[in-house]
């Protein structure tokens, strides 16, 4: 299996000279299987310099996974060039809104309107397909077996598991764990924590010895207390879970577009000195950098 | 009832349950709480608990096929673990807001005591299961206890003439309820409210206690049995309505798993008329 990172940013775009190492795109993840299928991760600025390299590799099938509709995960799409070349095909996967009932077709479609984007939908030239997954129901690109988990976040969040050939990769989206709304004196309490509990062990068990994770660690723990409830990890707790899920490699994203390269290597290696097991090879998540296994 | 009948009455039942209004109350607290960005999510959660249609859409919603294979969501606490804070609020906005009917009354069974009933029941079977059961998934009770009657609302709600007829005539001539709902309407209340809660896919021992609580025996469930005993008990304690002029006993089982009699129950229940009298404060302002 092959990994490049195209778009490791959270929330904005953040290009300039203070974030050159790490990268300015928002969230993007190319994988190959070793059949040869192009399954992206998420759609965020960083799909358009992905694009650029498909160019001579066209006619592509790209299987694009979108983890939740948020602008940052979206955002690259309707500059992914092979959506305007007759012969390319790309299905497009993603959760329905609960709230609205609307499918992955109708919630991307909006961005695509003509007051939005130049271009109509019709002028797309590929081959578009959308499929609305549900939780917990596998799809198969080619021999590998992509699993939609459901993650914490302010909007339905789908991390995805890949499975291809005995190697696998989980990739979380936004994600922040689960915490508990009641006081340890209410009554409510122990009960609402076996909940957590019980939503975390099946993360943990889909998760379970992927060789790669790649997770949303937007905060430090002293960021943390501000920003509860907006949907992200931190440091710590990403780190926490790639040892309790037994991974290989842990790659952290979601980079706050404030952090500039400095900034993100002095958290790093501060939440580094803290841990106690050494279980897992952790790197920051960078453009461009390609993993292969 | 033949089966076509049956398949025909159940998609119109389903079918105008969709605009079945949440209790006025409810949606005003939900609508003024979630305006403000950092509103508790306890309180919303009491809010959310506390009005038996608003319970029952969020639960079908989050245990609908269209979103997960799965289907063991069974209270607005796992609901708001399994989806997230910020999307249960906004679905419980979604049904604040959404067009509904207007909401039927009827003398035979005024809402108030209904929604009472309904609220007493869900306490008690959630302290049942907590304190007597010592069971720790107790919030799952409590959400059966206010959903067990669930068809009654649904026939006050689409059938108020016949429903008020029914109700009559079980109190005239003193029968029990499910068996003049059998003469007259062809099912009981606690069918229909199971074979909805089937079709939504609720968890499967939330549609086992709405169906089987008005036969509870030795081998029932423990959630049919809180509720079951639940039921009899807050009708021995005189609080609501539940339009059946037969209270249940409190059997010889249930006093022998709960590890306590009817007596034994209500002593330690004083607080259960104020706590039910606040949470449907939540609901409905004046009766
Ligand atoms: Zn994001
Ligand atoms: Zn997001």
């Amino acid at each position: 299996m092959k990994l490049r990172f195209w778009g490791v940013r959270g929330s904005i775009p953040s290009p300039g000279p203070k974030t050159v190492r790490y990268g300015g795109n928002t969230t993007c993840l190319e994988i190959w299987t070793d059949d040869g299928e192009l399954i992206i991760l998420d759609a965020g600025t960083g799909i358009f310099p992905l694009a650029q390299t498909l160019l001579e590799k066209m006619p592509v099938h790209a299987h694009i996974f979108n983890t939740h509709s948020h602008w940052d995960h979206i955002q690259g799409l309707p500059f992914f060039i092979p959506l305007f070349v007759p012969g390319n095909k790309a299905t497009i996967y993603g959760a329905c809104d609960p709230v609205s009932g609307n499918s992955i077709e109708e919630i991307l479609q909006v961005q695509l309107q003509y007051r939005f984007f130049p271009i109509r939908e019709s002028e797309l030239n590929a081959k578009i397909e959308y499929v609305s997954l549900r939780e917990g129901e596998s799809v198969s690109i080619g021999n590998a077996l992509v699993t939609p988990v459901l993650m914490n976040h302010p909007v339905v969040n789908f991390g995805y598991r890949i499975d291809n050939a005995g190697k696998s990769l989980f990739f979380t989206g936004d994600h922040e764990p689960s915490y508990n709304i009641y006081e340890p004196e209410d009554d409510e309490h122990a009960m609402y924590q076996m909940l957590i509990e019980q939503k975390n062990r099946s993360i943990l068990e889909r998760m379970c010895g992927v060789d790669v994770l790649v997770a949303d660690a937007s905060y430090t723990e002293d960021e943390y207390p501000a920003k509860k409830g907006w949907g992200h990890g931190t440091f710590d707790t990403c780190i926490q879970m790639a040892e309790d899920a037994k991974v290989r490699q842990l790659f952290l994203t979601h980079h706050e577009p404030t952090r500039d390269d400095e900034a993100l290597e002095a958290v790093f290696s501060k939440s580094l000195e803290k841990r106690t097991i050494q279980g897992c090879e952790i790197e920051l998540a960078r453009e461009g950098v390609l993993v292969e296994w | 009832m033949t089966a076509h009948m049956d398949e025909e009455f159940h998609r119109r039942l389903s079918a105008m349950v969709e605009s079945m209004p949440a209790f006025p109350e409810s949606v005003h607290q939900i609508m003024s709480m979630t305006a403000d960005i950092n509103c508790s999510p306890k309180d919303l959660v009491k809010v959310i608990e506390s009005d038996p249609i608003m319970t029952m859409k969020i639960l079908k919603l989050v245990n609908s096929a269209f979103f997960a294979l799965s289907r063991n969501v069974a209270s607005v606490q796992h609901a708001l673990v399994y989806l997230g804070l910020n999307t249960v609020k906004n679905l419980a906005i979604s049904i604040a807001t959404v067009d509904s009917l207007p909401r039927q009354s009827i003398p035979e069974l005024p809402m108030s005591a209904f929604l009472t009933h309904s609220l007493a029941t869900a306490s008690m079977a959630q302290h049942l299961a907590k304190d007597f059961l010592h069971l720790q998934s107790f919030s799952d009770h409590f959400v059966a206890g206010l959903l067990h009657d669930f068809g009654k609302a649904v026939f006050v709600q689409f059938e108020p003439a016949t429903y008020a007829m029914v109700l009559n005539e079980a109190r005239e001539t003193q029968s029990p309820l499910p068996q003049i709902e059998m003469e007259r309407m062809g099912i009981t209340c606690a069918e229909a409210g199971a074979m909805l809660a089937e079709s939504w896919q609720l968890p499967p021992a939330l549609i086992d206690s709405i169906r089987t609580h008005v036969d509870c025996n030795e081998n029932s469930s423990d959630m049919t049995l809180t509720v079951a005993a639940a039921n009899t008990v807050v009708k021995a304690m005189n609080l609501g309505n539940s339009g059946n002029p037969h209270v249940g006993d409190f059997q010889d089982f249930m006093r022998r798993r709960l590890g306590s009699d009817l007596e034994g129950i209500i002593g330690k229940m004083d607080a259960l008329s104020d706590e039910v009298h606040d949470m449907q404060n939540m609901v409905q302002s004046a009766p």
